[in-house]
This record gives structure tokens, sequence and C-alpha cells, in this order.
């Protein structure tokens, strides 16, 4: 089997590593591909290279470098499907699934394209009699990302092509559980034209990820992730005097009132805890069932959850995929053990699922603890995989309490059919992405995809005019002419 | 089939228009000597376009905050036979355009009652009316042509 390359200064490369590690689909369990580990050789060329090709690019006017998005889209756009299906196949998630991702990143490629508005500065004549004053954005140099599993394609997406088209250089490494999308999307670009070293691609894990972060070449990170990586890579990039944006772990809270209407909102929590098979930042992961909707909301939310259809995501039919890998699917089975001696009731258990086509598959099946307490480690900890918890609570006072009680704040939903519940939890809730009948609340590209707490480490988030602030400096000058 | 997720019911619907497409090229092969065969191949084009159209929805308007189970739609309950034969007489292919537009009807608005992404409920709910019309134009065909009418 091939083992694939990085694409470094325009080249596509073999890396020299001789550690290689096997990309494997997770519900076949077949190798798929292999992927280098490349040395810090190898990342220091790719950096050379991006800062090499960065003065000319930053030349280069920004409706030009806007044009090389404009040619990527469309070929994301005519290779939609097949980026899909590489998805899939080396993530897990549905086809649908995959689709939506696909249609989210050419949408970060799309806001780009309006860099030539969107980096404008200001000016105003006179601060001082026949002194004027200005403000211009100016790109930095090379930055990079680090982007997770869970959305191998679209999450690189987040940053680079704000980045790019703010005329900064670029360096990606992808997950090295799923490479293979990212790899795609550059033979893609390099399609597109891009300048040589303006987009590099280096694959590996911590080792890469430590020399892009010592590297003095490297202006900025973006990071996607756990808490526990997010944290290291926050500090030691800002320990290397570079901007960081960390977007970390996460654990959800959807609450339902007593009003909420259940026939819509019992689907929107399926997606929401076991979409994706729950390996999302955004995934619910407890539900507050408030006062007397908690018996009714039980009984749809467990009957309808024992229905999804598991399997392989390239079939269409199927609801639920596995999750990434066999570690982590042993990670998850064990905190449903940690939830059963905790004493919480597994109402729906997924752990004994065959998918008989699949039988070595990293499958888990939907899974629901009830009788959940909020001190408990279920209640508490990421799980990232379709566990939901049910903690059955007396208002709005209480759900919030425990809300703020956790660690993240990422994301928290109500359900109601009340203007005033759904303000009050939007004003009092301390966790970046809000949702209100919505239960996975994901930012459009236009928009800041927020977080806080634990699950957020910087100051910019990615996406939207954060972007454009993450990605430049802003330069002011005062004139005058004698 | 059940048809329980957004792509499974826009495949379903993909393979529909592809399948309208092939029985109204066959049938306006079968009809080429009548003023019916210009309406058949119009109405395969028609069903080509509305093939693309799907094609387009599934890469355009899938949202992934919207996804969810869909409930109640089998795709056992919108098979039927369309194949033709060239003994079949002209009216016997008339009735059975008519059921092919019917049956689309059908589906098309049964799965825009299931389905929560507004964008491919409207759609399903325009390919909907649009088979109304069609059918209309080939039962008008049955009327021009048909005896003691």
């Amino acid at each position: 089997m091939k083992v694939i390359k990085n694409y470094v200064n325009g080249q596509w490369v073999d890396s020299k590593s001789t550690q290689i590690l096997d990309v494997v689909n997770p519900a076949t369990t077949e190798v798929i591909a292999r992927v280098p580990l490349s040395t810090p050789d190898e990342v220091r060329t790719a950096i050379e290279a991006a800062k090499d090709a960065f003065w000319e690019w930053r030349e280069t006017p920004p409706l030009t470098r806007t044009r090389y998005m404009f040619r990527l889209k469309d070929l994301m756009e005519g290779n939609f499907e097949e980026l899909s299906r590489v998805i899939v196949q080396e993530e897990g998630k549905c086809i649908d699934e995959a689709r939506g991702e696909v249609r989210r990143a050419i949408e970060q490629v799309e806001v780009a394209t309006g860099i030539p508005s969107l980096m404008m500065g200001y000016n105003l004549e006179d601060i001082a009699v026949g002194i004027d004053e200005y403000c211009v954005r100016q790109p930095l140099g090379v930055f990079c990302a680090i982007p997770p599993f869970n959305f191998p394609l679209m999450v690189s997406l987040w940053f680079l092509p704000y980045a790019v088209a703010c005329g900064n250089t670029y360096i990606v490494k992808p997950s090295e559980q799923a490479p293979l999308s990212q790899n795609r999307l550059f033979q893609l670009m390099d399609e597109a034209g891009f300048p040589e070293g303006v987009i590099n691609l280096v694959n590996g894990a911590k080792e890469v990820v430590d020399t892009l972060l010592e590297s003095p070449h490297v202006k900025g990170v973006s990071f996607v992730g756990s808490t526990r990586v997010g944290r290291y890579v926050y500090q030691k990039a800002a320990e290397n005097g570079k901007r960081i944006q960390a977007q970390a772990g996460a654990k959800n809270f959807l609450l339902v009132m007593p009003d909420a209407n259940l026939d819509r909102t019992v689907p929107s929590l399926l997606s929401s805890f076991f979409g994706c098979a729950g390996e999302r930042c955004l995934s619910g992961a407890v539900l507050l069932a408030v006062g007397d909707i908690y018996e009714p909301l039980k009984e749809k939310f467990v009957d309808a959850a024992s229905r999804l259809k598991v399997g392989y995501g390239l079939d269409e039919t199927v609801q639920m995929g596995p999750v990434i890998s066999k570690r982590h699917m042993e990670r998850v089975l064990r905190y449903i053990e940690k939830g059963l001696q905790e004493g919480a009731e597994l109402v729906l258990d997924g752990r004994d699922i065959r998918v008989e086509e699949y039988p070595n598959g990293y499958f888990i099946g939907p899974t629901i603890f009830d009788q959940v307490e909020p001190q408990m480690t279920i209640a508490n900890e990421e799980i990232f995989g379709p566990v939901a918890s049910i903690i059955e609570v007396k208002d709005l006072d209480e759900a919030i309490d425990i809300i703020h009680a956790n660690p993240y704040g990422n994301a928290a939903s109500i359900y109601t059919s009340s203007g005033r519940w759904a303000r009050e939890f939007k004003y009092r809730v301390q966790c970046g992405n809000i949702g209100i009948n919505i239960g996975i609340v994901a930012p459009m590209a236009f928009f800041p995809f927020s977080g806080s707490k634990d699950s957020f480490f910087g100051d910019l988030h990615g996406q939207g005019r954060d972007a454009i602030d993450f990605f430049t400096e802003k330069k002011v000058v005062i004139s005058r002419w004698f | 089939m059940e048809l329980g997720t957004l792509g499974a019911v826009l495949a379903f619907a993909i393979k529909l228009e592809g399948h309208s497409a092939q029985f109204y090229e066959e049938a306006a092969s079968l009809a080429k000597e009548s003023p019916a065969s210009d309406v058949f191949l119009s109405l395969a084009e028609a069903r080509r376009k509305r093939k693309e159209l799907l094609q387009r929805s599934r890469r355009e308007n899938i949202n992934e905050m919207l996804l969810e189970p869909i409930v109640g739609l089998k795709g056992s309950d919108y098979l039927m036979e369309t194949e033709l034969s060239s003994k079949m007489g002209y009216y016997d292919v008339l009735q059975l355009a008519m059921e092919l537009e019917e049956n689309s009807r059908r589906f098309y608005l049964d799965a825009a009652g299931r389905v929560n992404l507004p964008q491919v409920t409207k759609l399903f709910e325009k390919l909907g009316e649009e088979n109304a019309d069609h059918k209309l134009r080939v039962k008008s065909l049955h009327k021009e042509e048909g005896p003691g009418v």
C-alpha cells in the first residue's frame, strides 16, 4: 500500500520518515492508506518554502488572490461527491454528514472570496490640519493549522482560505487518523494553481506540531482538538511568540423546557447526540429535562434513538456510523462502564450492537443514561461518542447552574416555545455557541466559531471577521506632506 | 427500503427521475408516428433536468445542523412497474404515463411533509406540482386521441 505524500513548495514529496501509520476505515477496518509521520527537517523545509513564497504572494493584489479561491470552489463543487465518500471511508460518518461537511468547507472558501472588501482598512483626513491618518491591514507571513480527525476536510478551511486570501502563506498538518480528504483537497488546490509555497501539507503527529510551534518563522497557529492538547498548543505557541487560536473540547448541555414542541425537539436531539456518532465538539452530551417534560421526553427520546440504523456510512440508509478507532471505541465503552459504576441507569445500551456486514467495525449503538447526577463522570467529562446523559431538573435556574459548573463552554441549547425563556437562556448562559430550538449550533462561515472557558484558548475565533483580525496586523499610518 | 435519511430520499428521487426519463424516451420511440412522441420527449427532458436539480440539491442543501432522521417514508410504497413493450397499445402507454406521474406526485408530496430542510421541502413541493401538470398534459393526449371523445 502506498504511503501518502506531503505537498511542499508546489510538489508532491515522499517523506523520508520510517515511522508510518495505517489509515483504517473504521467501519470495515480495512487499511485504506498509509501516512508518514514526517520529520522535523521536512517540516522546516515546508516552513522555508512558505516563508520564501510569502513576499510575492503578499504583493499579489487581493482580487487576484481570491481568484484562486473561486477556482478552488469550482473544483470542490466538481468533486463534491468524491470528497464526501473519502470522508466516510477515513472518518466513519454517514454520507449525508460528509456531504454536510463538504458543503460547509466550500462555504468557507466562498466567504474568503470577499477578502478584497473584508480586509479593507479605514482612514480619516485632517486628524490635525493637513495631517491624515489611516489604518491598513497587512498579512504577517506563515501560518499553520492543526485540524482534528472528526471534520478532516472542513476544519483546515476554517482558517486557510482567510489566511491565504489575506496574503499569508500556509501549512496544514492533517490528523494522522484521517488525512486522506485533506490530501485530496491539496490535489485540488494544486490544480487550482496556487503558486509554489503558498499552500503546503505536511503529514505527521506531535513532532510535526512541535516543530511548527517552535519555528520563529511561523506567525500563528490554529488548532482544533481536545482540551488537553489545546492547552499544550496554546501555551507553547504563546511561549514562542505566536498568535494562537485553539478550539478545544466540549460538554454540551441541551435543555428541554416543559413547553417544548416534542415532536420537533426529539428528532433534533437525535441529530445532536448521535449525529457523527457523537464525535463533534457541538454534539449534545447532557439532556436537561425540566419538570413535567421529563417523562414524555425520555420515553420518546429513548424510543427514537433505539430505531436509529447503525452501519457503514456509504449506505444511504444508515443513520449513524462507527467511531474513529478501536482505541476510541474502548475509551467510550469505559465511560459507559463508569456510568454504571457511578449509579446511572442505562436505559439504552449501545454496547452490544452488531453490524452484520462489518462485524469488526468500531460501532457503538446509541447509548442513553438516565438518573444521572451532575457530579458523575459521564455528566462532566467529554466522552466524544454516542452517549447521552439525562438529568432531571426542576427549573431553568437549576439547569443554568449545572451548565455553569461544567468547565467547558462550547455550546448549549434550549428547546422552548417561550421567547422569554429563550432570551434568558441566551443572555445568561456562559457558552460560546447558543442554540434556540437548534441542537447543533454550527456557526456559518461568516460568523465566528465561538467557544469559551476550557473549550477555547485565545482571543480570536476561527471564521468570520475574527479570521480577518487573526490573519492580519493593523498598521496605522499618519502622513503629512510639506 | 426505509427512507430514513435525507440522502436515501434524494437517492430514491434521483433514481425515480432517471427511470422516468428512460420510460418517456422509450414511450416516444413507441409512439413515434403520433404527436404524443414530442410530448414524451419533452417529458423525458424535463425528467432529466429534474434529476440534475435533485443532484444539485444534494450538493447544496444538506445542512449538517438540520440532518434529522426521517420517519414513515418507505421506498416500496412508490415502486411501480414501468416496463414498456411493443405489444402495448397507445392508450396503455398513456395510462401508464399518467400512473407514473401520479406516483411521482404522491412521493414528492409525502416526502415534502417529512423532510426537515426547508429548501428541500420547497423543491419537493414544486416537483409534485409539476407532476400534476405533466399528468394533465398526458391526459389531454388521451382525450385528443381517444375514441368516442
